[in-house]
């Protein structure tokens, strides 16, 4: 009865696991997947780099200004004794936070028992604010204690202290649109033309377009840049689509400008295409191509920077991140449209994924084979 | 005459399997020279190999004085290739294929423009100019990449089983094609497994396991077999018997393959000879002396395959009564 049913299920199988590289796609890619991303989101929030305003060199702030130099979570790259420089560093994306010990904190805490810190924060960091929040807040509550003995130790007085950390949104608080806007502009143009790009050599081998093509004076390069060219435009158009829509459509906070958009949206489309044409070239079949190019979309939605900052992940799995071009493009585009930063102050995000498009190119070229095997 | 193609010691290795093994061959300028082999012969990887889509594991090839694995680009521009299987755009018409190939050939657009519309009345596929070619039938694509082989005017043209799989009149077509691409100085290379077609050919080199058996015009292919050709006899006479041919002192007969008596004082033989034409008159008046008459004197055709069977496997061709 269910004969038929059996010897489809049987040719399946088989076809699955005939091919030594499609089963390890298969089985290991998924392992590869949940491994690393146990690994890598286990940790806890490090090195996030924030700017300090010290307003206040009295004790009890140092035992604060102590406690956050020292702490895991922070990477305190500038030190300042101006709030509001605290606030350009934060608003121009130089720190992802900051945190000003305001003038006379120590005199607050020691007369009046209560005194703030202020976190300035960035929502368009995602998860970063309310992680830097809390981590400041853990660092106020430790430190009562310590405060307090100072306070009966100097002054005699036993006296129970409260320290508030209070928020500060720059350029106030982000709808969820506006962050996660951004984010899906660069899957979309880092994942579609990739696709693309994953299956068209493949897919001219498997059709034998290739065997054609190959026996013409066509070189590598008009190969690989003749594909990318079109593609490119496709990614390009797609990104710029995407955010007028979400811009316009959906009410989305967009202070960046038009050109400087399109110019890092089409390096993340080149760089993702580099990548792309390399996983079509290593590929045997479509399959192949289709599931190296899941895997990255998988990766690249763990490991962007943008479901978890990479000051959240494991140190050593780091590397995974900096891997993925949209880590870069993610930077660079919320700088721009968040951030109101020019092409210029993104410069560093945007030589970074040329790098990445140089590479992935190159090894394409090297890679991609002027015969059959 | 000059030579085309100069193939020297090449081998080709797919781990264990030799599929080339120390094929030496030559293609003379002008020729159609039909590699004609089983499936599995080797035909396909050495015409593969001669495109530079496989490289050698030894040897060389020499394609119009350039050396194929050094210099594979220069020879790129020189030939035409057909693959066995389609291999134009199934999602492109017959003409954005046509005039795809044509730019990547660097032809100038007027040049280009002329070659299409040439080409396309050649291989009649002008009327399907804008139908994509996925939707073409099977003779037709055929007729498309054809046309798109022939769009730089390559000096060579090599073609992996251009036939296989279309009907005997789209073949007749193709051959006839082949033969006036010939007349106007093309050298053609093409890969058959069709031993009636191989006919056409100048020349034929029969291919089997990755080695040349044999190189010659279809008619030196045939003779290869019993190293002349074949002569039936029907004889009037009494007693004729081995001895009887054997008697004939002529240095036309190369062998006696068969004497078989028919009865009625008939006697069927039948001979190997250097040529029909001339030995039968001296084999005639040298039985008459004998008192034998020829009653009837007909060559016996051997066919290409017999032949290819014969000097492939060593298995001699049945010779019917």
């Amino acid at each position: 009865m269910f004969e038929k049913l059996i010897a489809i299920i049987i040719k399946e199988f088989k076809q699955l696991i005939r091919d030594k590289r499609t089963v390890a796609l298969v089985i290991a890619l998924p392992l590869i997947v949940m491994t690393t991303f146990g690994i890598a989101y286990s940790g806890e929030i490090k090195d996030v780099p924030i700017a300090l305003a010290i307003e206040d060199y009295g004790y009890p702030a140092k035992i604060i200004i102590n406690r956050i130099m020292n702490h895991k979570a922070f990477y305190v790259k500038y030190i300042t004794n101006d709030m509001d420089t605290v606030k350009f560093y934060v608003e121009k994306g130089y720190v992802k936070a900051g945190v000003v010990i305001p003038d006379k904190f120590s005199y607050k805490i020691v007369y009046l028992g209560q005194a703030e810190i202020i976190a300035i924060l960035d929502p368009g960091w995602f998860s970063i604010p309310n992680a830097v929040h809390s981590v400041l807040k853990g660092i106020a509550a430790q430190s009562i204690d310590d405060i307090a003995t100072y306070i009966y130790s100097y002054y005699g007085v036993k006296k129970s202290i409260n320290i508030e950390v209070t928020p500060y949104y720059v350029r106030g608080e982000l709808k969820i649109i506006d962050i996660v806007g951004p984010a899906v502009m660069g899957i979309m143009v880092q994942q579609v033309p990739l696709t693309l790009a994953a299956i068209s050599i493949v897919r001219e081998r498997e059709k034998g377009t290739l065997e054609k093509l190959l026996t013409t004076p066509t070189g590598r390069f008009d190969l690989i840049f003749g594909k990318l060219v079109p593609y490119a435009i496709v990614g390009v158009l797609i990104g710029i689509g995407e955010l007028l829509i979400v811009t316009y459509g959906l009410g989305a906070i967009n202070y960046g400008n038009l050109v400087d958009i399109t110019i890092v949206t089409l390096m993340l489309a080149i760089a993702s295409l580099g990548l792309g044409l390399f996983i079509s070239i290593i590929s045997k079949n479509q399959l192949q191509a289709m599931q190296f190019s899941t895997f990255i979309m998988l990766l690249s939605y763990l490991f962007s920077g943008f479901l978890l900052p990479v000051e959240g992940i494991r140190p050593e799995a780091r590397f995974i991140v900096y891997a993925m071009p949209i880590y870069y493009f993610y930077i660079a585009i919320g700088g721009i449209t968040l951030r109101a930063l020019s092409l210029f102050d993104v410069i560093d995000q945007f030589f970074l994924l040329a790098i990445y498009a140089t590479v992935t190119l190159s090894l394409s070229l090297i890679f991609m084979s002027k015969r059959l095997e | 005459m000059d030579r085309m193609i100069i193939i020297r010691n090449l081998v080709k290795r797919f781990g264990t399997i030799v599929a080339v093994n120390n094929l030496n061959m030559d293609v003379y300028c002008g020729e159609i020279y039909a590699l004609l082999g089983p499936n599995g012969a080797g035909k396909t990887t050495t015409v593969r190999m001669i495109m530079g889509l496989l490289k050698p594991t030894s040897g060389t090839i020499i394609v119009d004085n350039v050396d194929v694995v050094k210099n594979p680009g220069l020879v790129k521009k020189k030939v035409g290739y057909m693959p066995q299987f389609f291999s134009l755009y199934s999602d492109l018409t017959v003409f954005e294929n046509l005039d795809f190939y044509g730019r990547i050939y660097g032809l100038p657009r007027e040049i280009r423009m002329k070659r299409i519309r040439e080409l396309m009345k050649i291989a009649e596929i002008t009327e399907y100019k804008d139908v994509l070619a996925g939707n073409l039938s099977g003779g037709l694509k055929r007729r498309l990449g054809l046309a798109a082989t022939l769009i730089h005017d390559p000096k060579l043209i090599i073609l992996d089983e251009p036939t296989a799989g279309i009907d005997p009149p789209l073949r007749r077509t193709f051959w006839k094609l082949f033969l006036r691409l010939r007349d106007e100085e093309k050298t053609i290379l093409v890969t058959t497994h069709y031993m009636d077609e191989a006919e056409n050919a100048d020349r034929i080199g029969l291919i089997s396991q990755g080695r040349l058996k044999a190189v010659g015009t279809p008619r030196e292919i045939k003779k290869m077999v019993y190293g002349g050709h074949l002569m039936r006899l029907i004889l009037a006479g009494k007693n004729i018997d081995i001895n009887t041919i054997n008697n004939i002192d002529h240095r036309a007969i190369i062998d006696v393959l068969k004497v078989k008596n028919l009865g009625d004082s008939k006697t069927e033989v039948i001979l190997v000879v250097k040529d029909f034409g001339s030995t039968l008159p001296i084999i005639s008046s040298e039985l008459q002396k004998h008192g034998v008459n020829i009653v009837l004197a007909e060559p016996v055709p051997i066919t290409l395959e017999d032949a290819f069977i014969a000097l492939t496997t060593g298995e001699m061709p049945c010779l019917k009564n």
